[in-house]
């Protein structure tokens, strides 16, 4: 068994900001079956500032926590602070992870990345 | 509560087996190969020891079995040994596509040294295909193993037929099973199966870790693939770990004393186990065949549209400790072979849950173990973006 920090283990048992949110400004889903680890971000937007967030997770545990992390860590930035944000400052937050579980923090801010780009692209088209 | 169905990694030691190991720890401590009264003493209970496990399997004699360290070591002797000590007569091994995987890895390094192997496939049910086994033999086929039970999905081997199609070939093809998931919970006659080699793993039957032993017939060709002093068994030279050795004697005594009992019981339980999870929980695939072609020791279900690694980590966090064939709980980050093997995509084996059992195992447990199912995967289910028909 892969060994996790108990911040790890809390987010994984209590997720915050899960779920989805009915008419986003923005969404995205980043990831695949096949490769045994998806994930969907519902933004909700207002002033360039994110004012919701939520996320529902196909995946391991280091998924489902690492997804729950970033959601906190960018409800109320900016577009342009969330877009700053690493998988590396994801990975701190949650005192570590083992090295193996890396790309599940890299899928959290790929979807987030993902999620703003849309939001962005929609006011080009606009 | 805790339950534990990993049991096809490991059991729990019994206290009867600790007290064996202390007595010899603490008593018995000498070595057979010493001149003296307490030697000589060790020396005639190893051999009885032998001649006990030989018995177990039909073998024909005490001889015939040789002390390892477990089944990986067995498996290291059974494959590189017979290999090497035959090479002048071919150079082509065949193996199952449900190998444990030491004798994967045995495998691969055999190439390195100039061994063909072929991979025969097994069906969806996970039995090897005894046609694509039979036209995989060629002249130059020395040496074939193939597990005795699938240890992920449960699967019963052919071992019967296949040694049949081996005793009807003109030259002579050595037969190895990997045995560590049937020994003790399944009559074994190696000469019904004309098996010429068989690994065996005290830990898998209530018996201590770091002790197992192989079955090699007499006449049948093998190098040492270690070298020790004069006083050892050529075959593996090195002290035996004699209170481990009568610790799984003892083991495997209990064991076979309760085997049909254990039997019959189990069969309830699997029964019980699977209809309930299929009936309670929707949208699960049933790893592994169903009936008298599977060991009642192993359930494997596959749950659509959540990962295994969470789901274990779930149950483990409700005190209930399984196995899961996902990528992610792997350090490859491949996902499970076994479940690839019987034709399942990669969702199936993300999502893949082993649940083995011992004969200690209740109803009660299973109950508890269940409830606790349908929670970790109801809850999962709610995260995951994957949802039926949508």
């Amino acid at each position: 068994m892969l060994k996790y920090t108990e911040l790890v283990l809390d987010h994984f048992k209590n997720p915050r900001n899960l779920g989805r949110i009915e008419n986003p400004d923005a969404e995205a889903t980043e990831g695949s079956v096949a490769c045994g680890d998806m994930m969907t971000v519902y933004l909700k937007i207002e002033d360039n500032r994110i004012v919701d967030i939520k996320f529902e997770s196909y995946g391991c545990a280091a998924n489902i926590a690492t997804a729950s992390m970033m959601t906190e860590v960018v409800k109320g930035l900016t577009l342009e602070e969330a877009k700053k944000i690493t998988w590396k400052d994801i990975v701190e937050r949650l005192g570590g992870l083992p090295p193996v579980k890396y790309h599940c923090s890299n899928l959290a801010i790929d979807t987030l990345r993902k999620a703003i780009s849309a939001y962005e692209e929609s006011f080009v088209r606009k | 509560m805790k339950v534990f169905l990993d049991n096809c990694r490991t059991t729990k030691v019994l206290p009867e087996v600790v007290q064996k190991i202390n007595e010899y720890m603490l008593e018995k401590f000498a070595r057979p190969d010493g001149l003296y009264e307490s030697a000589q003493e060790i020396y005639d209970e190893l051999t009885e020891a032998r001649e006990f496990f030989a018995k177990t399997i039909n073998a024909s004699s005490g001889e015939e079995i040789v002390f390892t360290s477990g089944a990986t070591e067995a498996n290291n002797l059974a494959l590189l040994g017979v290999a090497r000590a035959s090479r002048k007569k071919g150079n082509h091994i065949i193996i199952s596509a449900l190998e444990h995987g030491s004798v994967m890895s045995i495998a691969e390094a055999l190439k390195k040294e100039g061994f063909e192997v072929t991979i025969v496939p097994v069906d969806s049910e996970g039995i090897l295909k005894l046609d694509e086994f039979e036209k995989a033999i060629r002249p130059t086929t020395i040496l074939v193993s193939v597990i005795a039970v699938g240890h992920f999905v449960g699967s019963i081997m052919p071992l019967e037929e296949i040694g049949e199609i081996l005793s009807k070939q003109d030259h002579r093809i050595y037969f190895h099973t990997d045995a560590a998931e049937m020994y003790a919970k399944m009559p074994i006659d190696v000469q019904k199966l004309k098996l010429d080699l068989m690994s065996v793993s005290g830990h898998k039957f209530h018996g201590p870790k770091g002790v197992g032993f192989l079955y090699v017939r007499k006449g049948v060709k093998i190098e040492p693939i270690m070298y020790g002093a004069e006083s050892f068994d050529k075959r593996r030279p090195g002290g035996e770990n004699v209170p481990a050795i009568m610790g799984m004697k003892k083991a495997a005594e209990l064991a076979f004393e309760q085997m049909e009992e254990s039997y019959r019981k189990l069969r309830e339980l699997q029964e019980y186990f699977i209809e309930r999870v299929e009936n309670e929980i929707d949208h699960v695939i049933l790893n592994g065949p169903r009936g008298e072609k599977r060991t009642p020791y192993n359930v494997n279900f596959s749950f659509s549209f959540i990962e295994g690694e969470a789901i274990s980590l779930g149950l483990s966090l409700e005190g209930v400790e399984v196995a899961t064939g996902s990528a992610c709980a792997s350090e490859s980050l491949e996902p499970n072979y076994a479940i690839l093997a019987i034709g399942g995509d990669h969702e199936r084996a993300h999502g893949s849950i082993r649940f083995t059992f011992s004969r200690f195992t209740s109803k009660e447990e299973l109950d508890y173990a269940i409830e606790k199912l349908k929670k970790v995967v109801q809850w999962l289910r709610n995260i995951s973006p994957l949802k039926a028909g949508r």
